[in-house]
């Protein structure tokens, strides 16, 4: 029997278990650690993961990438307009999205392969032996292009995903084993950055997923989110809003948000005197209920319509579960007992149940139990592009997978010699606001009227909730067909070729990577000179100052119209280098204070 | 394959039977018996989900005989569809709801109907009171329909199902209404 573990890959925090004697365990570290906070740091010459990134936060605001789970399936114009408080560099068009951690250009799923590959590392010294395979979780709500990065970053990691499991049903799994409940359970799940429902049926060892619902833009972090707008309005305009106070801020909300779970008010003191950020104040419980009220009210919508999708009413529900941190809040906690009328099920540690439920399910496939099944469904209805932009849905959200449907089509335009069939995913009636997951052709038909050609398709789901289409027109029995997955924007060959070109362009394109260094080059002058500025003043004579503004000026407008001449940026570099070269090691020495000045704000 | 003889782990010939009513051995009537439907269900996915089942058919096949087991509890979960599918059987192409023309009288109602859900205010109870009743009606066509079965009346259960699925478009309507 093959090693598979389970693997929750968090936004926040990540674990990795495996069934010990059929009962689910969470691996830890040499330090006893289970939980691995998903942050990943990129120094210069090495990466870091977990405890280690995350002690380099305040080091290293621009380097240290977090949450970006959140990132997951999106372009940078899906995100460039949301509320979502990343403090790092997140670039990118209509097509695609980059983080920039240093100078180095990633995908989010390059950095969730390294968190994959820490905990690959955990279990394997853990268990003393190589681990390849792994049941990874991911929230219900995750359409395919999200569940695909998902796959791309174990590839990256060199494990082999053998079931991409739903977070809510995995939380079931422990829940039921755990307790030999059967019943209706409604499975609440409130993570990081995303939310799930789920409701289930338990009953002789068969796990039946009636409906889910969820919002993968919605979590703990919007809480502290929530927090930090609180403390930029109070901290007044003066505040110097840029990465650094961002993360001085989202760090004292986490505090407080944590703290507020047991007590009835906080101090909140911040006293981060370079940026402005002077706070004292209290905070109550009852006014941070009220800044998170909407958030809280988002998800009892999605409850609703998962109950409503569930065809049950709610004195069906036998018992209601909880996972994931964020769901320590009391006013959470209250909302769902007075939502389901019932008191929800604690008795898991609601950050582990979700990887003890994938650990069960990796037993399962390896061939150890045959006693437990889970029937999930898919999300999201697929369907295809017909007359006028519209969408006509072939199988619809919550249908127990594996799932297989057949519709006819047929022509509105005579002679066509090709039909395009146009794949879509999403409950939306445009094909504007569905998710496009493929489009492909059915090629050399004889040409007939509008209306005639008999265009059969067929949507397949197997087991792992992957999508393959086929059209077939029965009149010429010319046919075409596509496996969504892992056709969908990338395939795996494809992902392995990103990480390969992203060298060799960059190689091929000399001119064009001498420039991108030589802006980041300018970048970082400036983020260092900003930094110590007002340490400058004291320091350097006037002229040497006004000499170094005006460079400072002159460069900054280069790079916000992008500057694309290298000699230019050659000279502004270099310009700025000979000016700030004088003031090296007093950067450094301030550099460090902003630095303690900033751990302070961390440890209230 | 009879009812008696279902056993879960058997299907003749290897192929899933093209009834839904004997992939799980239930006898073909309605109102079902939906405990043992259930049961049997959970009996059968632990056999035949391609997570369990035998790994020297072949992959396409496990699919395939999944896929149809799930599609013939899917059908019998929805009252609506068991019935259209005994329709279907019992009276073969007669059965063309399609085809059926509804009385003016109906139509008139449902227009007033969907009049009065599009001028809905955005109140819980007005639209809860709608719902039920939409429900409540549905609910009785159903019977109608199951007499209509038992009295091979063809026709009437046609114009039933027409009648129906009105009633579904106004239901779907209020609910996209609030969703």
């Amino acid at each position: 029997m093959s090693v598979i573990v389970g693997i929750d890959l968090g936004t926040t925090n990540s674990l990795v278990s495996i069934c010990q004697d059929g009962v689910p365990v969470v691996l830890t570290d040499k330090e006893g650690n289970g939980m691995l906070p998903s942050v990943v740091t990129y120094t210069k010459d090495s990466v870091l993961v977990g405890n280690e990134a995350k002690k380099q936060f305040l080091e290293y605001p621009d380097r240290t990438i977090y949450s970006v789970k959140r990132l997951f399936g999106k372009s940078y114009s899906d995100i460039k307009n949301s509320s979502i408080g990343l403090p790092f560099q997140i670039g990118g068009d209509n097509s695609k999205l980059s983080i920039r951690a240093g100078d180095k250009e990633l995908q989010p799923f390059e950095v969730s392969a390294q968190v994959l590959a820490k905990l690959k590392s955990i279990a394997e010294k853990a268990l003393g032996k190589p681990v390849e395979k792994a049941v990874i979780t991911v929230p219900a709500w995750f359409d395919d292009t999200q569940r695909n990065e998902t796959r791309y970053a174990a590839r990256l990691a060199n494990l082999e995903v053998v079931r991409i499991l739903n977070e809510p049903t995995a939380a079931a799994l422990a829940y039921g084993l755990d307790t030999k409940q059967t019943g209706k359970i409604a499975v609440y799940d409130l993570g990081g950055g995303t939310f799930d429902v789920s409701i289930l049926d338990l009953c002789d060892g068969v796990f039946q997923v009636l409906s889910t619902n969820g919002d993968t833009a919605l979590g703990g972090d919007d809480m502290d989110q929530a927090l930090v707008d609180w403390m930029i309005k109070k901290a007044g305009p003066d505040l110097i809003l840029d990465a650094e106070s961002r993360i001085a801020m989202k760090f004292a909300a986490e505090q407080i948000k944590i703290r507020l779970s047991d007590k009835d008010e906080v101090e909140v003191k911040l006293d981060f005197a370079a940026k402005n950020l002077n706070l004292q104040t209290v905070l109550g419980r009852e006014e941070f209920e009220t800044l998170i009220n909407p958030l809280i009210q988002r998800t009892l919508t999605s409850c609703q319509r998962a109950l409503r999708d569930s065809g049950l009413e709610l004195s069906d529900i036998t018992s209601v579960v909880l996972v994931g941190g964020a769901t320590r809040v009391p006013a959470i906690r209250k909302a769902v007992k007075e939502f389901f009328g019932k008191s929800p099920f604690t008795g898991i540690n609601p950050d582990e149940v979700v990887a003890l439920g994938a650990a069960v399910q990796a037993l399962v496939l390896a061939g150890g139990r045959r006693d437990v099944l889970l029937l999930d469904v898919i999300p999201l209805s697929l369907g295809i592009e017909t007359l006028g932009g519209a969408v006509t849905k072939i199988l619809l959200r919550n249908t127990t997978i594996p799932v297989s449907a057949t519709e006819e089509f047929t022509t509105s335009v005579d002679n066509q010699t090709a039909i395009t069939v146009h794949v879509l995913q999403g409950e939306r009636e445009l094909v504007e606001d569905c998710r496009s997951l493929s489009r492909f052709k059915v090629k050399d038909l004889p040409p007939m009227p509008a209306g005639l050609p008999r265009l059969q398709v067929s949507f397949t789901v197997d087991e792992n909730g992957v999508l393959s289409v086929k059209a077939v027109e029965t009149r010429s029995s010319q046919s075409a067909s596509v496996e969504i997955f892992p056709s969908i924007g990338l395939s795996m060959e494809a992902v392995d070729k990103i990480v390969e070109e992203s060298i060799d362009h960059a190689m091929d394109d000399f001119e064009l990577r001498m420039l991108v260094e030589l802006r980041n080059k300018a970048e970082r002058i400036i983020v260092a000179t900003d930094r110590v500025w007002q340490k400058a003043q004291s320091l350097m004579g006037k002229e040497e100052m006004t000499d170094l503004e005006k460079t400072l000026n002159e460069t900054k407008a280069a790079l916000k119209r992008g500057e694309k001449d290298k000699e230019l940026m050659q000279n502004l570099v270099d310009r700025l280098g000979d000016l700030t070269r004088p003031l090296a090691d007093k950067i450094f020495t301030s550099a460090t204070e902003d630095v303690l000045v900033g751990k302070s704000v961390a440890e209230i | 394959m009879n009812v008696l003889q279902w056993r879960p782990d058997w299907f003749p010939n290897g192929s899933v039977p093209d009834s839904p009513f004997l992939v799980f051995g239930i006898s073909e009537e309605y109102p079902l018996d939906r405990d043992l439907l259930e049961k049997r269900y959970r009996q059968l996915s632990l056999l035949v989900h391609p997570d369990f089942a035998d790994k020297c058919i072949n992959r396409e096949e496990v699919l395939k005989i999944s896929a149809r087991v799930n599609s013939a509890y899917r059908l019998l979960r929805s009252p609506f569809q068991t019935l259209l599918w005994l329709g279907s059987e019992k009276f073969g192409s007669d059965f063309n709801p399609s085809g059926v023309k509804p009385k003016p009288e109906f139509l008139m109602e449902m227009m007033e109907k969907q009049d009065e859900i599009a001028a809905l205010d955005g109140s819980i109870q007005a639209s809860l009171s709608i719902k039920n009743e939409i429900l409540t009606v549905q609910s009785s066509l159903l019977s109608q329909m199951s007499e209509a079965l038992k009295a091979q009346n063809c026709e009437l259960m046609s114009l039933l199902v027409v009648e129906y699925n009105y009633y579904e478009r106004l239901r779907i309507n209020l609910e996209g209404k609030f969703a």
